[in-house]
């Protein structure tokens, strides 16, 4: 009795189930499912998703929230089985070359135009050095740059700034600093004087950072040498600065840039840099502690990515500057989307792309998720709005005028990660903490590890 | 064959088709020079020995005199406390420690005059991720020795006191001799998940400064995940399988042997002496063991201004509940799944094994032991791809069901080889007489009630790994769930304790809440399993003697 009861309960369960089931698969809706890594930006796409969804009767996004860390493991399976489960993915810059063979490539499909190149470049193109020509795999969806905050309250004090001026004929104030000396000049003047315990923190972290903290001070030397540049002092895409702007003849891949002097400079400043935070063998600044750092008010200010400065209490952020880096450029640290050659609704989910791209989610990306857009035209339509704030008014300026020369960036070749990055950090980690002293041999054992590898 | 028939079934599908799938079809030599070219292969080597060696040793070593204190001085306090570091999810408890070792920031450091990060330099990082890995590892062979000394027979005690012995006499003369084989299951289980350990030398040094941390495992995710160079990360699986199942085999035979493992050792001390001796001891073991808790514990209920101070605010001051709250809010619809998820998968795992492990116990269709171990003992990026493929085919992604049928993959694995050590101890008069009396079925009518204590600790175990399970919940589920009709999505705890984990940025308030939440139901399911082991002799524990 007690089994028959047991059968009855189980045929009833399965037959509700599969009316359910019947019901859902028989409506017309087409889903697009669309993997993100959560955050503000996921929110605004389920936000964006709500919006066509509205404007499409029988289409349904599927935003799909991933914790960031582990974002690339799940992308990366579900690619690499060839599964149709992702319509769309968000990557990084750093991820961009291991995603890009399962991605759609989107130059005959997408207008680019009105884009910031820029934030284009690190990661939404790559090269191919068959062809030699490069290819857009992915779209940037926002601006995000490594630039430099600065804390209002001290460098506003114009007693502070006349005596700064007196001793280094430098203006205090760090939007007008031309070169990294002023920063080390601030540093110097701030520790001595016990207004702050460090100087500028900088990124130092041996496992990662330093490949984004070298470039960003690197690009300074690197943009006034045409013998690196070889005329185009962004890169090429994929290599960027930290390689020459031109490949070589006899090579099919352009050749490491900073066994030169320009970078010997950049190294020996990069350190000074270092010197005025905590010793990185006792403790590497890096994306877990900066931001609070900075926030305790050891430091004047930071190099920072402007996605960080989202973090700050509002009691911090009230007196947080932002500038470019010093020379008046940045480098670029966006997120980008692209569609899985997998997809079965390609044309969909391009169409879904531009409505991310449109004026109109542009606007409400900065207005309604305080994120910085990516295209020209709508930075002009917002900064013609009297309504912003001037503090609004200066951050909005700053970030739109020097984006766009955003390309002091790190290579993301797919050996980035497993070796370009351990050989490079590992070398300049031991110049920083005086384990090798000789720039030099550093910067040129590095080089010769990379040469080694990719040749 | 018929008992081992439903196991072998099961790692045949969702085990070596998976594996030949992988690395047969994705084999190339090109791949495999690519992968070798320009990385110190020697020196990845040794970091994997070099860790895996000395935390199985020392997580043994302080396992065995943990249990033994717990045993003599009857702390079902320290029990508690030692089981402590299984209960945080592996991600959020590497990156307390990451902070704790800061060279003057840290708590570690600090208490221990440090001035410098040791996992910083070239020359003790890998000694510092060693650190850390005894420190996460502890608990598994303190649970086995426990459960070993909790099960000398009563007459064995009493006899030691009737004869007047010393506790130190008592236990390196009879308990320790007794328990070898105890011993060397624990060191061999330590040894071969450190082996595999993947979690802690990616997050705390990412391999580095250089490669002076890089260890097997590193590479294998390196060149499958990011490299796409699959016949590469099949060969450094390959030699981290081998890795792993050459000693395991070894150690094998000698756990079948009669001889006794561990020597009798003469240690003439008085109780006097001896119980406040290890009094002392115990509780400095357990500072290690309990402080980075308390560390997380602070992370939790504090602004993260107060955890980066040097020197390091180790009082309980600013605190704010704010942080946990939230995270005990917002991780139901998770916790429900991973509950429902480890539940099943647990019980699934011991279902499938129990029987294959009876086969093997008995000296039929040995082959399984050394294949399971081989199995278990593989990178979880080995299978990725292949099970991913068919779960999805089967339309199970984003179910509970994805990951009951993915996670004993390695759970089953590990009770087929834990458990074959219980059934191998079993007298073989019960097996006689079943045969004399004719009775049919008889691994069901007479083992499994007689291994009950057994089968209920692999299931408390085999529940705490699928807990803990990260790398298939994240590749096969999508969304949390909700209490729809169908109830959709599965995501579980571990995804939830990650979330914490931004581009660029780490909310340190809400990684140390996630993580305390989500060990919450794993804090009390190891007290239960601690209790049920000090309460029995014969009735509770694992038989691993």
């Amino acid at each position: 009795m007690a089994l028959a009861t047991i059968i009855v309960v189980v045929v009833i369960v399965a037959a509700v189930a599969s009316f359910a089931y019947l019901l859902n698969s028989s409506s017309k809706v087409v889903t697009l499912n669309f993997v993100y890594f959560s955050g503000n930006l996921c929110t605004f796409l389920q936000y964006a998703a709500q919006q066509f969804d509205n404007q499409h009767p029988g289409v349904k996004i599927n935003v799909i929230g991933e914790p960031f860390s582990e974002y690339i493991d799940k992308q990366l399976t579900v690619l690499q089985a060839h599964s149709s489960q992702y319509d769309l993915v968000g990557f990084t810059s750093t991820s961009a070359q291991s995603v890009s063979p399962y991605l759609l490539p989107l130059n005959n499909s997408f207008n680019f135009s009105d884009l910031l190149q820029a934030q284009e470049f690190f990661g939404g193109v790559i090269y191919n050095s068959t062809t030699g020509e490069q290819e857009n795999i992915g779209v940037a969806l926002t601006t995000a740059v490594y630039l430099m905050i600065y804390n209002k309250s001290i460098f506003d004090n114009q007693t502070l700034a006349s005596e700064f001026q007196q001793q280094y004929h430098v203006n205090f104030s760090p939007l007008t600093w031309q070169n990294w000396t002023d920063v080390i000049y601030a540093d110097q003047f701030l520790t001595s004087h016990h207004i702050t315990k460090y100087g500028f923190l900088i990124d130092d972290h041996e496992s990662h950072g330093i490949i984004d903290a070298y470039p960003a001070v690197y690009y300074w030397y690197y943009s006034r040498d045409a013998n690196l540049t070889g005329g185009n002092p962004n890169g090429i895409a994929g290599y960027n600065i930290m390689f020459t702007g031109y490949v070589p003849k006899g090579f099919n891949y352009p050749l490491p840039s900073f066994n030169s002097s320009a970078g010997v400079e950049a190294l020996e400043t990069y350190a000074k840099l270092v010197s005025y935070e905590p010793s990185p063998l006792q403790l590497q600044v890096d994306y877990d502690n900066i931001i609070t750092l900075y926030e305790e008010g050891v430091s004047p200010g930071a190099f920072v990515f402007s996605t960080q400065i989202a973090h700050f209490p509002s009691n911090v952020s009230s007196v947080t500057g932002v500038a470019p880096l010093p020379g008046g450029y940045m480098e670029t640290g966006t997120d980008f989307l692209g569609i899985s050659k997998f997809s079965h609704h390609k044309a969909l989910a391009l169409e879904f792309l531009q409505f991310l791209l449109s004026k109109q989610m542009q606007e409400v990306l900065y207005y309604k998720f305080h994120d910085f857009p990516v295209l020209r035209s709508v930075y002009t339509d917002i900064l013609s709005n009297s309504s912003l704030t001037q503090s609004q008014r200066q951050e909005l300026q700053t970030i739109y005028q020097y984006a766009q020369v955003a390309y002091a960036n790190p290579p993301n070749i797919p050996p980035t990660y497993s070796y370009l990055i351990p050989t490079f950090n590992g070398q300049v980690y031991n110049y920083l903490t005086g384990q090798n002293t000789n720039a030099t041999q550093v910067l040129q054992s590095a080089a010769e590890s990379w040469v080694k590898y990719l040749g | 064959m018929r008992y081992s028939l439903p196991y072998l079934v099961y790692i045949f599908i969702l085990g070596l088709v998976p594996f030949i799938w992988t690395f047969l079809i994705g084999l190339n030599p090109s791949g495999i020079s690519q992968a070798v070219k320009g990385l110190p292969v020697g020196l990845v080597m040794y970091n994997t020995i070099i860790f895996s060696v000395v935390t199985a040793l020392a997580s043994s070593g302080l396992g065995l005199l943990l249990a033994i204190s717990a045993d003599a001085l009857e702390g079902r306090v320290t029990s508690a406390l030692v089981m402590l570091p299984y209960s945080i999810p592996f991600t959020s408890s590497a990156l307390i420690w990451g902070i704790s070792l800061y060279g003057g920031y840290g708590w570690f450091t600090y208490l221990l005059g440090l001035k410098f990060d040791p996992l910083n330099l070239a020359s003790t990082a890998i000694w510092g991720i060693t650190l850390v890995g005894v420190w996460s590892t502890v608990p598994l062979p303190f649970l086995i020795m426990y459960s070993a000394l909790r099960s000398v027979p009563k007459e064995m005690r009493e006899a030691a006191k009737v004869m007047g012995l010393s506790l130190s006499r008592y236990y390196g003369e009879i308990a320790l001799p007794y328990v070898g084989k105890a011993f060397l299951v624990a060191l061999l289980l330590s040894f071969t998940l450190s082996v595999g350990n993947f979690d802690l030398p990616f997050i705390l040094t990412g391999g580095g400064p250089g490669f002076s941390s890089t260890t097997l495992p590193l590479i294998v995710y390196e060149q499958m995940s990011l490299l796409n160079n699959l016949s590469g990360g099949a060969f450094y699986a390959g030699l981290l399988s081998l890795l792993a199942l050459i000693p395991a085999l070894l150690l094998t035979r000698i756990v079948r042997s009669k001889r006794a493992i561990l020597p009798s050792l003469k240690v003439k001390m008085p109780d006097t002496l001896f119980k406040p001796l290890l009094g002392v001891v115990t509780a400095l073991v357990l500072l290690f063991l309990v402080f980075p808790v308390y560390w997380m514990f602070l992370v939790a209920f504090r602004k993260a201004t107060l955890d980066f101070r040097a020197p390091p605010v180790l009082a309980p001051v600013g605190l704010t509940s704010s942080y946990f709250v939230q995270s005990l809010i917002q991780s139901t619809p998770y916790m429900i799944s991973s509950i429902i998820v480890s539940v099943l998968a647990a019980l699934f795992s011991v279902m499938l094994a129990s029987p294959a492990a009876y086969e093997v116990s008995v000296g039929r269709r040995r082959w399984i032991l050394p294949l399971s171990i081989f199995l278990y003992a593989m990178p979880v990026t080995s299978f990725a791809v292949p099970i991913y493929i068919i779960i999805y085919n089967a339309g199970l992604v984003n179910t509970f069901w994805s990951l009951v049928l993915s996670i004993p993959i390695f759970t089953a694995t590990f009770a087929v080889w834990t458990l074959t050590n219980s059934f191998a101890d079993l007298p073989r008069s019960y097996s006689e007489a079943a045969e004399v009396f004719n009775i049919k079925n008889k691994f069901f009518r007479l083992i499994v009630p007689l291994t009950g204590p057994a089968l209920i600790s692999t299931f408390v175990l085999t529940f705490i790994f699928s807990w803990h399970a990260l790398f298939f919940p994240l590749i096969l589920t999508d969304t949390p769930l909700s209490l729809t009709f169908p109830p959709q999505g599965a995501e579980t705890v571990t995804i939830f304790a990650l979330n914490a984990l931004g581009d660029k940025y780490v909310n340190w308030g809400q990684l140390g809440s996630a993580a305390l939440v989500t060990a919450l139901p794993v804090i009390i399911i190891n007290y239960i399993a601690v209790y049920r082991i000090s309460k029995g002799l014969r009735e509770g524990g694992v038989k691993f003697t």
